[in-house]
């Protein structure tokens, strides 16, 4: 019992300093996140995974389809979002610009229902129908980290 | 533009070699009533009574026989229970969870059934008094259908009720058992040509109108199919093509044949069975600006007009574009109401049709002559004036598109205006009850490889005059087309039903669904909803009882894109409901 009630403090310093570091840890991970994906902003370094693509898809076709088309052939109301479509509006412009529009006005009616994690889902698929290369780190769902991604890819004509 | 009989233009009949390939199908028709065959069939509780043309010229006062209930799709319902002394006690009688897709749905009740069409092809018959089912008919929806369509309406003739797909198939069912009787293919909906509304019927004939996309490179086009087999009669174009005099074909000045295309029929017309024609109207054609599109200063027929067709052969019989040389997507998509009235001291059978630039247009419906028309959106920059005795739009060419890369805004934008709200006519006090938008559009011309609409037009704006209310339902006097009230709102309207009690059922597009007073226009009595209330409003009668039934969930793109204009409105969008109102008394609990 003695033994049990001097280890306590003990104990309880554990959980403090392990609560401490966590705390620590997160209030950090993002700023060490945004540097890791600032570095895999490169177009040559990929900017999103094929995993993180394949689930915007199903996020898109489940919130964006409807308007936007299963295949990117956009109902008359809409606006298209592969090839010069995309270009034409938001070439010039950052990964950031696009994750903001999308987070704030989509879907029409449900605006801001997306939330951060499927909105830069989406965009990783867009990215991909856009032709935007594939690597090894997701595409992070902090405006701020996306600042750096400019869009600038042209496709074929 | 008025055209006449004297030139009249053709419609293209059905060639006998056709027909005979076509009737070939019963193989396949068989086989789809194998494919398709309907759930197990319940017992139907009240009798059959086949809807006759004698029904359907003079519905039974309990019944909703078509979308807009009548010939004439007025909208109005005779019943008189529900009004302005006991709205307030109206409260939900029975709800029933529909099928995912875009909400613009109207049921049809006959006889103390509801036939009730879901998004993608699901069909319904209900007790019109609780919602217990009675059969089912689910067809499967290739996977690759345009997922922003919908079709909005079922027609019921005979012993049959017809339903057009979104895969572009017209089906006729057994009204009974809710088994496909025949089911004819009409269009190629992997080119985008399919149906996005229902069918109506009469004399025998079917006519259905189809919706085509912007890069199909055929005419859109409005049928007639034989009731009985499904056999199709005409087809009607709503461009001027080939077999049309050339001074029509003229107004597209260098635009070959086959890039006068979309112009699509996407609401359903009105059918006058004394004068056996069949009214539709059209809508716009793509590229939207007049500079990628090469028409020049053309006025583009029969682009943004109604068409009166003759129900045998598909003749335009006459036709008047309310707004030529389009560069704005200005669809005039309505149901035309047809009505008798004296207008100038002189009775007139009338049609009165509505479109997006939000102009209320009366015409002569056996001549095709201009009566009256009138602005009902608080402004408009698309054209400098408009003929007061002929109609003839004059276009505010200072707006017309000279270059890509211009935006400017457009007012009413390509939403309307009015777009797939649709209006009500009370008889008895002659007054037609119009739901529009006060919203304009920013246009920005852009490349066709860019989009093959040529336009961006992704952002709206409040219209100039509106106060910020977007939503508005103006009460017009069919006789002389004045305006008597306005009721103004923030958030857009949908469609509006009127009753023998003096009530005008209206929704809103948050989720609003509301009951006015018919002469004054004051609010007596509303509800929320559990959605936007984009279905077609009805009301019916089921063991003397008077129902209201609406349906809730949330609209075609167009729809959704006017929230923009309220940020503030969060509405919750996709769950499709129908919901049914009645007298309080049909709630009560029954004593032990």
């Amino acid at each position: 019992v003695t033994h049990a009630l001097s280890a306590r403090p003990a104990l309880t310093a554990l959980i403090v300093a392990g609560c401490l570091s966590q705390v620590l840890m997160a209030s950090l991970g993002p700023r060490a996140e945004r540097a890791a994906s600032r570095s895999s902003a490169a177009p040559d370094n990929g900017w999103y995974t094929a995993a993180q693509a394949e689930r915007g898809q199903a996020a898109y076709r489940d919130r964006c389809a409807n308007c936007h088309g299963r295949d990117f052939v956009p109902d008359d109301f809409s606006t298209g979002l592969k090839g010069a479509a995309f270009e034409w509006r938001w070439n010039g412009r950052t990964v950031a610009d696009l994750f903001e529009v999308t987070r704030r006005t989509m879907p029409p009616g449900e605006a801001g229902s997306l939330g951060p994690r499927a909105t830069s889902d989406i965009l990783a698929y867009l990215l991909q129908t856009n032709g935007y290369p594939e690597g090894p780190s997701e595409l992070p769902s902090d405006a701020e980290a996306l600042k750096a991604m400019k869009l600038t890819r042209t496709s074929k004509r | 533009m008025v055209g006449r009989l004297r030139e009249r233009p053709t419609a293209s009949p059905i060639p006998a070699e056709d027909v005979l390939l076509r009737g070939a199908c019963p193989v396949a028709i068989l086989a789809a009533q194998l494919a398709w065959s309907a759930s197990p069939s319940l017992p139907q509780t009240p009798p059959l009574a086949a809807v006759t043309d004698a029904v359907l010229s003079a519905p039974p006062p309990a019944d909703w026989l078509r979308w807009r209930r009548d010939h004439g799709a007025t909208g109005h319902s005779p019943l008189d229970q529900v009004n302005s002394t006991n709205v307030h006690a109206l409260r939900l009688a029975w709800a029933w969870a529909m099928g995912p897709g875009v909400q613009e749905q109207e049921p049809i009740v006959h006889n103390g059934v509801m036939y009730l069409l879901h998004a993608n092809a699901v069909v319904q018959a209900l007790d019109a008094r609780d919602g217990r089912l009675l059969w089912e008919y689910r067809r499967e929806l290739p996977g690759d259908v345009n997922p922003a369509d919908t079709v909005r309406n079922l027609a019921i003739y005979q012993d049959k009720l017809y339903v057009t797909t979104q895969d572009a198939r017209l089906l006729a069912l057994d009204v009974v058992t809710g088994r496909v009787v025949w089911e004819v293919v009409t269009g190629d909906y992997k080119n985008r040509v399919n149906y996005s509304t229902g069918p109506i019927a009469g004399d025998g004939r079917i006519f259905a109108g189809l919706t085509c996309g912007g890069v199909t490179r055929v005419a859109c086009s409005v049928g007639a199919f034989d009731a009985t087999s499904g056999r199709p009669l005409w087809t009607r174009e709503s461009v001027a093509g080939p077999s049309d005099p050339p001074s029509h074909q003229a107004t597209w000045r260098g635009v070959p044949v086959e890039r006068r295309t979309k112009a699509s029929f996407w609401m359903t017309g009105s059918y006058d069975p004394e004068l056996k024609l069949v009214y539709w109207s059209t809508a716009s054609t793509q590229p939207y600006p007049e500079i990628l599109r090469g028409s020049g200063d053309g006025e583009l027929l029969y682009t943004n007009s109604i068409l009166a067709l003759e129900a045998d052969t598909g003749r335009i019989r006459w036709f008047f574009q309310m707004q030529p040389r389009d560069n704005f997507d200005m669809d005039h998509q309505d149901n035309p109401i047809l009505a008798t009235v004296t207008v100038a001291g002189r009775p007139r059978k009338a049609v009165f049709v509505l479109g997006k630039p939000g102009i209320l247009w009366a015409f002569d419906r056996v001549t095709g002559e201009h009566l009256w028309n009138r602005q009902l959106v608080s402004d408009q920059n698309i054209y400098e004036s408009i003929d007061p005795v002929t109609g003839a739009m004059r276009m505010n060419t200072a707006i017309i598109p000279k270059a890509v890369g211009v935006t400017q805004t457009v007012c009413p934008g390509m939403r309307g205006g009015k777009l797939f709200q649709s209006k009500a006519y009370d008889p008895i006090r002659q007054i037609l009850y119009n739901p529009v938008s006060n919203a304009c559009t920013a246009f920005e011309v852009v490349p066709l490889e860019v989009s093959a609409s040529g336009v961006r037009n992704d952002k709206m704006s409040h219209m100039p005059g509106s106060g910020g209310q977007v939503g508005r339902l103006a009460a017009v006097a069919a006789r002389t087309g004045e305006v008597l009230w306005n009721y103004d709102q923030r958030v857009a309207l949908g469609s509006v039903l009127t009753t023998g009690g003096g009530l005008v059922f209206v929704g809103d597009l948050d989720r609003r669904f509301m009951a006015l007073d018919a002469d004054r226009g004051t609010l007596l009595w509303q509800t929320p909803l559990s959605a936007p209330v984009t279905g077609y409003p009805i009301s019916y009668a089921a063991n003397g009882q008077q129902y209201i039934a609406v349906a809730v969930g949330g609209g075609t793109p167009g729809q959704r894109n006017l929230t923009q204009l309220y940020p503030e409105v969060k509405s919750p969008v996709g769950s499709n409901v129908l919901m049914v109102f009645t007298l309080a008394r049909q709630n009560r609990v029954p004593e032990p």
